[in-house]
């Protein structure tokens, strides 16, 4: 993350400098992180665990099994800055066949990679001046706003 | 941008794989709302920040607290500014009420303890060409006036100077030319007096 700050000052700042910005409409910081277990049902579990959303126990919809895929999300927005909190047990599924002509040299890739998502987005909403930002001091604020605020959802 | 830190913990349970991480950073315009519940933000306020000046139009803007609010992620030199540059402004604007109140043993008083600052200011000249051309500009104004006391148009221009540098520490090269100019409109000399000794030596 150091990294990732020391790149942003410099890229923002030439970046900046050369489209002759004044302004900046909106600064936003992203973070996506990816928890692998071994299947669907586990990541449900996992989920569920967190104790984040309030689960029917019964059986609904005329289906026994327990809700799997559970999202959560909230976002928090004042007038000049917000958040976007997203976590999910989520599936992924990649199915990729080589063209015939390279058949030989690809393996086909047929995968499913369960895990729990957690997607947080840290944003402004009014404008910021190019002068009042260092994009590398801004991001180690956002980051130690995100790690510090992120940890209410495994206190459960 | 993708990198492999973990931020967040997650508890132990599961299989043991890893925690990826992607992280990106974007300017741009606002992206369409996919929330499902909203709640308050608690905001986090800095009294470090107290005299942030701002009206009309700029209370659209973010302030540097707002956009800066976790004072655990301040660079040194960042924390230092802010805190010195809240003092100078505190300063200039007392010698201007000294000045309204014909006290003007309190105005000096009050310029010299902003002067003194600037020595420290000058060292968080890391943070831009800008913040460090106008802290060289106060110090060349102070030395050319040597010792007297600026004038009530003097010490406004630098509150102005300074509460803009406050806001904007990261002001470009070319923002801060505009403000010596602003100095110099009000008949201070913001350039070095080598440079000016120079200047006049070769004509």
């Amino acid at each position: 993350m150091e990294e990732l700050a020391k790149m942003g000052r410099d890229f923002f700042k030439l970046t900046a400098l050369h489209l002759q910005l004044s302004l900046y409409d909106r600064l936003g910081l992203r973070l996506i992180y990816f928890k692998e277990f071994k299947d669907r049902e586990e990541a449900a579990s996992a989920f569920r665990s967190l104790g984040l959303i309030k689960e029917p126990t019964t059986k609904k919809f005329d289906i026994d099994e327990r809700p799997v895929s559970q999202q959560y999300t909230l976002r928090w927005e004042s007038e000049k800055k917000g958040t976007l909190v997203t976590c999910k047990a989520e599936t992924r599924k990649i199915d990729w066949d080589p063209p015939i002509e390279s058949a030989q040299v690809f393996s086909p890739i047929h995968k499913e990679r369960s895990g729990i998502v957690l997607d947080i987005d840290y944003y402004t909403i009014a404008p910021v001046e190019i002068g009042q930002v260092d994009m590398g001091e801004w991001l180690n604020h956002a980051l130690h706003l995100v790690s510090r605020d992120t940890r209410y959802l495994f206190e459960a | 941008m993708a990198t492999s830190t973990n931020i967040v913990e997650f508890p132990s349970r599961g299989s043991g794989f890893p925690v990826y991480s992607d992280a990106a950073i974007s300017s741009g315009q606002k992206k369409p709302a996919e929330t499902a519940t909203t709640a308050s933000f608690l905001d986090v306020q800095d009294p470090i920040f107290s005299e942030a000046g701002s009206s009309g139009s700029q209370n659209l803007r973010l302030s540097q607290n707002e956009l800066y609010p976790a004072r655990h992620a301040f660079s040194p030199e960042h924390i230092t500014a802010l805190r010195l540059l809240t003092l100078a402004v505190g300063r200039s604007k007392r010698a201007l009420d000294a000045f309204a109140a014909d006290d003007a043993l309190i105005a000096d008083t009050e310029i010299q303890k902003l002067q003194v600052l600037l020595p420290e200011l000058f060292c968080c000249r890391a943070l831009g060409d800008g913040f460090g051309t106008i802290i060289n500009s106060f110090m060349s104004a102070f030395e050319a006036l040597a010792g007297d006391t600026p004038d009530v148009g003097q010490i406004r221009a630098i509150n102005r100077v300074l509460q803009l540098l406050k806001e904007k520490p990261f002001l470009s090269a070319d923002e801060a030319d505009d403000q010596v100019e602003v100095l110099e409109n009000v008949g201070l000399s913001p350039y070095p007096r080598e440079l000016v000794e120079f200047l006049s030596s070769s004509d």
